[in-house]
């Protein structure tokens, strides 16, 4: 794989090298976020395109902090425009409806789970939405975070702790809605 | 009460659970094969994007290099069908209705695979062009970029789709040669007669047997390959080395002959809905001025002295850019005017044997001669020196275009035997230029003592700096000692 620091003139052969040494991981984590093949896979190529075009302009030091960035914040992004697609809060529901296939009640109960986060992180600022992804699906330690957002390890924890805040208010508003919506119906 | 405190106190067990479900229904996948091939390809896509995109900034947008690239571009394509009838001239009886066919072709097509500079700025693209009589030229990109040159209207313009822009410039001076009708193209086909051609025997080339010449003229290598039995062409290879332009290769292939081609290709006119910045008519006539002002900007922008060619490197067009970027429009504008007609006077000087040596000159450095050229018709050189004045030179006080040396071994002779040391330097293609050479000393060539041959090129032997030198090394003894690579040094 290429290798850091290497000058912006990069080879179709540096480019496969790259697919293959970052692909999986890279793939693992659009895929978490958006639950989707045809997402995932589309996120997956406007990021390493991105890559392409930020390795002609400058020296790349890390490739794979590089992808773990592109690939987050893209993977967000569609994230977003797929949820502000889908009605208000309605968007939690449909989002667990959006996935398509049936099967037992525990699957059912983790696809409502899932679309439920992701859901919540749509609503959260970028920096924090991208460190809250890295850190609790990806598992990236603070300085790889640190590495890949460009920012200090201090300031992921900070983010980390603000992401965290907002997501528990989302899921209690969430819980409130869920109570009035009992409440109208009986 | 903290603010924590007043949510449920499970709020975050309930986090945590989506999380482990959003792990849980990922899985810990690997990339699809036909993801990961899906990948590659739009990175490749995205590369030669890059390349087209840095293709028409070299080509157009930052005005530095329009006008000699175009003039290339048409001489490219006059150049090479003018070689392809010569040669095809030579042939058998079959080949005479081949030859009939391309001088009476109104159209050409063929698909380029060029590489144009060296090392880290290094370009390398897919282009379609097509020429049409008289003087149409169109250039496209893997990636729908265009660039349409008129050598009649002198005029260019280019198409950048993914900005929805277009960009007509105004190219003065285009030498009236690039008239790309039949008439003009057998009196090339004259022209080419004269230089020299070498028969480079037979090869297989996508599965066709073919038989191929290598021709020089006028700056450029080629290589010409057409098919036995037809005498169709199946691939040409042209080196260029105009002055001015970075090292210029292209292979050209799928020639077609007659391509039906629509005046629309041509016109100068940009697609519907494109925004079109009128450049033309306002860059002026090149002038010797503006190689010595252009050439001063430029040893500002290095540090005082000279850069290592008039194109200016990746590195230093981004300080150039840089540069630029602080100064106001109008003279931002008039800076960039400059130095496209630097280049451009630079660049059409390539037929008056046009040379640019100065490379480490200090700015003001009186005793140094940084570029010359002789001007039709005239038994002198015009000679800018490096305080930016001009002198008028004959051709023997002309500063040496470069050195090459190297130090070698003589093998051992016969014992008792005198040895002479013979000298004879060629050109890359085997070209004798041992007129040309001098040498500057010769050790003492007896065994086991090193010799060391300077051979100093005169500037006035076109092909010598660009190619390198095969130096061999005789003595009577009859033995023979080649010294290969020898690369021009400076001095």
């Amino acid at each position: 794989m290429k290798q850091p620091g290497d000058q912006a003139e990069v080879t179709v052969e540096d480019w496969v090298g790259i697919v293959a040494g970052c692909g999986d991981e890279a793939w693992r984590t659009a895929y978490r976020l958006l639950g989707d093949e045809a997402d995932a896979s589309d996120c997956l190529q406007d990021a390493f395109a991105a890559a392409v075009v930020i390795a002609r302009r400058q020296q790349v030091l890390s490739w794979r902090a590089l992808l773990r960035r592109l690939v987050t914040t893209r993977a967000l992004d569609r994230l977003r425009k797929r949820i502000r697609r889908r009605t208000g809060h309605l968007g939690q529901a449909a989002e667990a409806l959006a996935d398509p296939s049936p099967g037992p009640l525990q699957q059912v109960q983790l696809t409502e789970q899932a679309a439920k986060l992701r859901e919540a992180l749509s609503h959260l600022p970028s920096p924090q939405a991208a460190v809250f992804c890295m850190r609790m699906l990806d598992d990236l330690s603070y300085e790889q975070i640190a590495e890949a957002l460009g920012i200090s390890a201090s300031h992921v924890g900070v983010l980390l702790y603000r992401a965290r805040g907002a997501l528990r208010e989302r899921f209690a508003a969430g819980r409130d809605r869920a109570g009035k919506m009992q409440v109208h119906h009986d | 009460m903290t603010e924590r405190s007043r949510l449920p106190q499970d709020i975050d067990e309930e986090v945590d659970r989506a999380v482990q479900a959003v792990r849980t229904t990922a899985g810990s996948r690997d990339l699809p094969p036909h993801v990961r091939a899906a990948i590659v390809a739009k990175m490749q896509a995205a590369a030669r994007r890059g390349d087209a995109l840095r293709f028409l900034d070299w080509v157009v947008a930052r005005r530095l290099r329009s006008t000699v690239a175009a003039a290339a571009s048409v001489l490219i394509a006059v150049t090479a069908v003018a070689v392809i009838v010569a040669l095809l001239g030579r042939g058998g009886v079959a080949f005479a209705q081949v030859k009939a066919a391309i001088q009476q072709a109104q159209t050409i097509q063929m698909t380029v695979d060029s590489t144009v500079g060296q090392g880290p700025n290094t370009v390398r693209m897919r282009l379609k062009m097509r020429v049409k009589a008289p003087g149409w030229v169109r250039m496209e990109t893997e990636t729908g970029e265009s660039v349409v040159t008129d050598a009649r209207q002198k005029m260019m313009l280019t198409i950048e789709p993914d900005k929805r822009r277009a960009m007509l410039i105004d190219i003065p001076q285009l030498p009236d040669r690039t008239d790309t009708s039949p008439r003009n193209i057998l009196e090339r086909m004259r022209q080419v007669l004269d230089g020299s051609e070498k028969r480079l025997g037979g090869r297989q080339i996508d599965g066709r047997p073919t038989q191929g010449f290598a021709v020089t003229k006028d700056n450029c290598d080629m290589e010409i390959w057409a098919e036995e039995s037809t005498g169709e062409l199946v691939l040409i290879r042209l080196d260029f080395h105009i002055p001015g332009l970075p090292p210029t290769h292209m292979i050209l292939r799928d020639i077609v002959l007659n391509a039906d081609m629509p005046d629309s290709l041509f016109r100068l006119a940009p697609p519907e809905g494109f925004t079109l910045e009128n450049h033309a008519k306002n860059l002026g006539t090149p002038g010797e001025q503006d190689l010595a002002e252009g050439l001063r900007d430029l040893a500002g922008w290095n540090g005082g002295t000279f850069p290592e060619q008039l194109q200016p490197s990746v590195d230093m067009g981004r300080t150039i850019e840089q540069s630029l970027a602080t100064l106001e429009p109008g003279l931002r504008t008039a800076k960039v005017h400059r130095l496209t007609r630097m280049v451009f006077f630079a660049g059409l000087r390539y037929e008056q044997d046009f040379h640019y040596a100065g490379g480490g000159v200090t700015l003001g450095d009186a005793s140094r001669s940084i570029a010359w050229w002789k001007p039709k018709g005239a038994k002198t050189y015009r000679v800018l020196m490096g305080d930016l004045t001009f002198r008028e030179l004959p051709a023997g006080k002309l500063p040496s275009a470069g050195a090459a040396s190297r130090r070698s071994e003589l093998p051992q002779p016969p014992s008792g035997a005198r040895t002479d040391v013979r000298l004879k330097a060629r050109d890359r293609i085997g070209t004798s230029i041992r007129e040309a050479a001098r040498i500057a000393s010769v050790a003492d060539p007896t065994a086991g003592k090193t010799l060391t041959v300077t051979v100093a090129v005169r500037a006035t032997q076109t092909g010598l700096a660009r190619s390198g030198l095969e130096v061999t090394l005789a003595n009577t003894g009859g033995h023979t000692h080649e010294v290969t690579g020898c690369t021009p040094a400076r001095g």
